[in-house]
C-alpha cells in the first residue's frame, strides 16, 4: 500500500498536468529574461490568447460576407 | 463547377474551409488542454487553502486521468452518431462551466468531484477523439498535417496557459485564476466552435480536401459510372474492427505510447533526483523535450501525408526506445539531455499518425468510437504503468528495470507498427472501384470515405 500511495503522490507529474518543478523553473526564467511584473505578463499572455480567436473569427466573418456578396 | 460561388467550393481566395475548422479546433485544444495542464500550478495553493496533503490533491488528478480515458469511447460513439460539432460544443460548454465551478470548491472532496469527474469527462468531449474525428472527415490527403496542427494546439496551449495561470495566481488567487480560465473556454473557444466548426464538409455542400468532386470519386466514360476508393476494412459495426489485425496493432502500440509517456511525465523529475540532477535542470530538460515535441509533431504530420504512415509510426516508437536506452546507458546529465532531444522528436507525433491511420484503414463511419477505444487503451495503460513504475522504484531504488522494460515495449510497438499492411488496408493506396447505383441500403452502408 505504501508503494501505491507514493505512486499516487507522483500522479501530479503526469503529462496531463504541468510538473510543479517545471512551473517554478518557467516562472524563474520568464522573470530573468523579461524582468516584467506579474500583471504585465498576465496582460501580455492574455492578449496573445485573445489574438488568435478574434483574428480567426474576423477572417471567417469576412469570408461569409464575401460568399453572401458572391451569391447576390 | 461553373456558376458555383466560393462558399459552395469552400474556398475564400484559395483557402479551403477545412482550414478554418482546423483553426477553431486548434484553439479549442489550446485552451482545453492548456488549462488542464495548469492543474499542477495550483497544488501549493490548495495544500494551504484546503489543509490537505499533495497526495489528497493527487487523487483529483489521478481520477481525472482515468475518467478522461474511460469516457473517450463514449464520446467517440456520440461523435459518430451526432456529429463532432454537437459533441464538441457540449464538451466545451461543460468544460468551461466545470472549470469555473472548480473556483467554487470549498474542499478537496468537491475538487475531486468537479475536476476529477466533471471537467475531465467534459474534456473528453473536446480532444482528442471528437476533434480528430472531425478532422478526418474534412481531410484525407492532408489528414496528417491537419491532425498534427490541432494536436499542436495542446502543446502551445501548455506553453501559454501555464505561465498565464502561474502569474494569475500571483496577482490574484487560485479561484480567480480558474474563473478566468473557464471564461476563456466559454467566451473564446465556444463561440469559435459554434461559428466555424461543422462536423462534415457535406454539411456545407463541400467535399473532403476542398475537392470539386466527392473524395476519391471520379466519373468515367460517359459520366454515368461513378468510381470511388473505399477503406478496405470499413465496417458497419465497430466491434468487427477487432477481428482485423490493424486495430490490435494500433491499440497495442498506442498503449505502449501511453505507458512510456506517462512513466516519463510522472517519474522524470524523481529519476533526475535519484541521479543527483537538480530539479531545475530536469525541469529545463523536460521543457526542451516539450518544445522539440511541438516541432516534431508538425514535421511528422506533414511527412505522414507523403509516405506510408505506419513506417513513420514505427520509427517514432523506435526513436523513443533509443531515448529510453540512453537513460540506462549514459550517465546522469548526458542521459537527461539525450533523452530530452531524442525523446522530444517522438513525443506527441504518435497522435496524428495513429488517428489518421485508423481513419485510413477503417473509414469514417465508426472512426470516433475506434479512436476513443484506442485512446482509452493509451490512458489506462499509462495510468497503470505509472503505479507499477513507482512500485519498482520503491523496491529496487532504481528506474533501470522500468526504462529497460519501456525500451522493450517500444521495440515491440515499433515492430508491430511496421507490420501494419498499410498498402493493403489503407484507403490511400486503393484503386477506385465502380460503385453500384445508389440504393437506400447501399447509401446507409456507405461511410463516405
Amino acid at each position: 500500500m505504501g508503494a501505491l500511495t507514493s505512486s499516487l503522490d507522483l500522479l501530479l507529474h503526469h503529462s496531463e498536468y504541468i510538473d510543479p518543478t517545471l512551473v517554478d523553473w518557467i516562472r524563474h526564467e520568464i522573470d530573468e529574461i523579461f524582468g516584467l511584473g506579474p500583471t504585465t505578463i498576465v496582460v501580455v499572455l492574455g492578449a496573445v490568447t485573445l489574438v488568435f480567436p478574434i483574428g480567426l473569427m474576423a477572417l471567417a466573418l469576412r469570408r461569409a460576407r464575401r460568399a453572401r456578396g458572391g451569391r447576390s | 463547377m461553373a456558376g458555383q460561388t466560393d462558399e459552395q467550393q469552400g474556398r475564400s481566395k484559395g483557402v479551403f474551409y477545412g482550414w478554418y475548422v482546423v483553426g477553431a479546433l486548434f484553439f479549442a485544444t489550446f485552451v482545453g488542454v492548456g488549462s488542464r495542464q495548469g492543474f499542477g500550478v495550483f497544488v501549493e495553493a490548495w495544500e494551504e487553502d484546503f489543509g490537505v496533503s499533495v497526495g489528497a490533491i493527487s487523487v483529483a488528478a489521478g481520477v481525472g486521468w482515468a475518467v478522461n480515458g474511460v469516457v473517450q469511447p463514449f464520446f467517440g460513439r456520440l461523435t459518430d452518431a451526432l456529429g463532432g460539432r454537437r459533441v464538441m460544443i457540449g464538451g466545451v460548454l461543460a468544460m468551461g462551466l466545470g472549470t469555473m465551478l472548480v473556483a467554487a470548491s470549498p474542499n478537496v472532496y468537491v475538487l475531486i468531484a468537479v475536476y476529477g469527474f466533471v471537467v475531465s469527462s467534459a474534456a473528453g468531449g473536446v480532444f482528442p477523439t471528437p476533434a480528430s474525428s472531425v478532422i478526418v472527415r474534412w481531410f484525407q490527403r492532408k489528414r496528417g498535417t491537419a491532425m498534427s496542427m490541432v494536436a499542436f494546439g495542446g502543446s502551445l496551449g501548455g506553453f501559454i496557459m501555464i505561465p498565464f495561470a502561474a502569474y494569475l495566481l500571483i496577482i490574484a488567487d487560485w479561484r480567480t485564476a480558474w474563473l478566468v480560465m473557464g471564461g476563456a473556454i466559454l467566451f473564446l473557444a465556444l463561440p469559435l466552435l459554434v461559428a466555424i466548426v461543422r462536423s462534415d464538409p457535406s454539411d456545407m455542400g463541400l467535399n473532403q480536401d476542398g475537392d470539386d468532386a466527392p473524395a476519391d470519386s471520379t466519373e468515367t466514360g460517359s459520366g454515368k459510372s461513378i468510381t470511388a476508393r473505399i477503406a478496405p476494412l470499413a465496417t458497419t459495426r465497430w466491434r468487427e474492427s477487432y477481428r482485423s489485425a490493424p486495430m490490435w496493432q494500433l491499440s497495442l502500440s498506442y498503449a505502449v505510447c501511453g505507458i512510456t509517456t506517462a512513466i516519463i511525465a510522472v517519474h522524470f523529475i524523481r529519476w533526475a533526483s535519484s541521479e543527483d540532477i537538480s530539479g531545475g535542470t530536469a525541469a529545463l530538460a523536460f521543457g526542451v523535450l516539450m518544445a522539440i515535441n511541438g516541432i516534431g509533431l508538425l514535421v511528422v504530420g506533414w511527412i505522414s501525408d507523403r509516405v506510408q504512415r505506419k513506417n513513420l509510426l514505427g520509427t517514432v516508437y523506435l526513436i523513443r526506445g533509443i531515448a529510453f536506452l540512453a537513460l540506462i546507458v549514459l550517465p546522469g546529465v548526458p542521459a537527461l539531455w539525450a533523452f530530452a532531444v531524442i525523446g522530444g522528436m517522438s513525443w506527441l507525433a504518435s497522435v496524428p499518425l495513429t488517428n489518421s491511420l485508423t481513419a485510413d484503414v477503417y473509414g469514417l463511419r465508426n472512426v470516433g468510437v475506434l479512436n476513443g477505444l484506442i485512446m482509452m487503451a493509451h490512458q489506462l495503460a499509462g495510468g497503470l504503468a505509472v503505479i507499477v513504475a513507482g512500485m519498482v522504484f520503491d523496491i529496487w531504488d532504481t528506474y533501470d528495470p522500468v526504462f529497460a522494460a519501456a525500451a522493450g515495449f517500444l521495440l515491440f510497438a515499433g515492430l508491430i507498427s511496421y507490420a501494419i499492411r498499410e498498402r493493403k488496408y489503407s484507403i490511400r493506396f486503393q484503386a477506385p472501384q465502380p460503385l453500384p447505383p445508389p440504393t437506400p441500403i447501399a447509401a446507409a452502408a456507405s461511410d463516405g470515405d
